[in-house]
């Protein structure tokens, strides 16, 4: 009677040596692994294959023993695999899958051991095999095992701790709106400082988003949670317009959203995280500056001269409506050859070395010039720049406009030769109004002479 | 239209017909014998002007740059001097239908008369 209770107590014995092995591996402590991974090389395998169903194999429950064992050696290499792949927590987890079949394996060796006790069925050879296969030692060595494990197992828990606290308190603290939603109905479990600020600290902890935040209905927000939950995959937007009432009526935000699943360790859908970035004052200051831009593109184009900008180094950026109908060329052509060329060649030189002393010096810029038209006619245009300067007074681009002043020109060289002809004109009437004086002069003294 | 160096005009450059369309007169150059003509014709050494009759004569050209550079006309009536006037302007244009002048032309007495004149395109 005493063999079949020292038989039964090292098997059980054994089987924790598996247990704390299994634990030791997934705890990162190097042991012979082989043990763990084989049903047939651990303890409790040997006393099964070499004792127990030579032994005990009319009993029914021995062979569910002997498959239980096997499955649980299994789950043990799913978890050590799972374990050497990354996936430590997932692995850690599973040990409670590999308790409940090992208690029903401990149950099972229970019930053998009684069923071995009522029929008296023994072996005397048992407790000789019982005590090659563990000694007290060994007993003593596991309890001692089972302890050091017990303080790694409790360090390596603490710096988990201190790790997931530190984590919560920066999710906490996080500068964007981070909220953790339960479930397929979206239900805030948790929401970080600066998003319980945004809301005004309205307590909407436990209400789904439906229930906290009704006026998303129909922009399309609820449905994209319910896309993240079903399918399992992230989602990102930027700059996404959502009009919502924070507790002072309805109002238009843009944000940043990333919507991430979370899933369980079998992969199934548990909830999702949001982060999402409040870039309203970005965005409206962008559109303040596109409408702007939009605003000059407008006043150049409604303006009867040709723009133009530059960068720099005089490089052609942007020209004006005028230029494309003036000069019949496009953006890309007059960009490509540069519209100097279109600068009359008995200007042209003037013009660049005038401007380029202007890219040089930054001085103002101004210089008259005929540019062919669409026509092929050459007209008479003022060219003027001044350069465009950042806050540190540096020149970053050129402004400059191009007006046709052919008209003028034309005015100003037929004034000059108005002068001009008014001169030789003057000149002409007084030769003749002297000639005519000399001929009264003459007729005079003739007349005098005559008389005398 | 294209300024003709003053210099460079001779007899060539004003035979042909001339068409007034323009004329700036005053008191004085009322008088003129010019002042209502709407034709002149001027071909080698005569003239031809048109006011309603007709009146023939002949013309002279005269350069001289001491006193004044605008080639001076001068143009008489059976023997006698009835007009004297220089040439302020000559312009030329080129179109589809030939060649088009314009001559200004500043009387002695104050008279300005604007003159055009056509002539046909060149044919192969």
């Amino acid at each position: 009677m005493d063999n079949i209770l020292l038989d039964f107590e090292q098997a059980k014995a054994k089987h924790l040596l598996f247990k704390s092995r299994l634990r030791s591996i997934l705890y990162g402590m190097e042991i012979n692994e082989l043990p763990v991974l084989s049903h047939f090389e651990c303890g409790v395998g040997k006393w099964i294959y070499n004792h127990a169903l030579t032994e005990y194999g009319h009993i029914a429950e021995i062979h569910e023993l002997e498959k239980v064992h096997a499955d649980l050696h299994a789950v043990a290499r799913d978890l050590v695999a799972m374990y050497k792949t990354g996936k430590v927590e997932e692995a850690r987890s599973g040990l409670s899958k590999a308790e409940a079949i090992a208690d029903k394996l401990v149950a099972l060796l229970s019930v053998v051991e009684k069923k071995v006790e009522r029929n008296d069925v023994t072996n005397s050879h048992a407790g000789d095999y019982q005590s090659r296969e563990i000694s007290m030692q060994e007993l003593i060595d596991l309890v001692k095992a089972n302890e050091a494990l017990d303080k790694l197992i409790k360090k390596q828990n603490d710096v988990f701790s201190k790790q997931r606290l530190l984590l919560l308190e920066s999710f906490m603290h996080l500068p964007a709106y981070v909220s953790i939603l339960q479930g397929k109905e979206h239900r805030i479990e948790l929401m970080n400082e600066p998003a319980k600020q945004l809301v005004n600290n309205k307590d909407i902890i436990g209400k789904t988003v439906r229930e906290a935040f009704p006026e998303l209905e129909g922009q399309g927000y609820f449905e994209l949670l319910d896309k993240v939950y079903n399918e399992g995959e992230p989602f990102t937007g930027k700059e996404m317009p959502v009009k919502v009432d924070l507790g002072n009526g309805m109002q238009l935000m843009y944000s940043n959203i990333s919507y991430y699943p979370l899933k369980d360790i079998h992969g199934n859908a548990e909830g999702i995280l949001s982060f999402s970035y409040d870039v309203t004052e970005q965005v409206l200051a962008r559109q303040r500056i596109e409408e702007a831009a939009k605003r000059a593109e407008f006043i150049t184009n409604a303006m009867p001269q040709m723009v133009w900008t530059t960068d720099a180094a005089g490089k052609s950026i942007f020209f004006n409506e005028n230029w494309f109908q003036n000069t019949g060329k496009t953006f890309e052509v007059l960009l490509a050859e540069g519209w100097f060329s279109l600068i009359h060649t008995a200007e042209a030189e003037t013009f660049l070395t005038a401007w380029k002393k202007s890219i040089e010096t930054g001085n103002y810029f101004a210089v008259e010039h005929r540019l062919k038209m669409h026509n092929n006619e050459h007209r008479w245009h003022l060219t003027r720049a001044i350069p465009e300067k950042n806050y540190n007074d540096e020149i970053v681009g050129w402004i400059g406009t191009t007006t046709d002043i052919h008209d003028l020109k034309f005015l100003q060289d037929q004034l000059k030769q108005s002068y001009e002809d008014l001169e030789v004109k003057v000149k002409f009437r007084n030769l003749e109004l002297e000639k005519q004086n000399k001929d009264l002069l003459n007729q005079l003294t003739s007349s005098q002479l005559n008389n005398s | 239209m294209t300024n003709i160096d003053l210099n460079s005009i001779d007899a060539e450059h004003l035979k042909g017909t001339w068409e007034v369309k323009n004329r700036h007169l005053n008191n004085n150059a009322a008088q003129n014998v010019f002042a209502d003509i709407r034709l002149i014709e001027i071909d080698g050494t005569k003239y031809k002007s048109v006011n309603g009759k007709e009146r023939r004569g002949e013309w002279l050209m005269i350069k001289e740059q001491e006193i004044i550079y605008n080639p001076q006309l001068k143009f008489f009536l059976d023997n006698q001097q009835v007009g004297n006037a220089i040439i302020t302007r000559l312009l030329s244009d080129k179109d589809d239908n030939g060649e088009v002048y314009k001559l200004t032309l500043y009387f002695s007495n104050g008279l300005e008369l604007i003159l055009h004149k056509q002539t046909a395109p060149i044919t192969a």
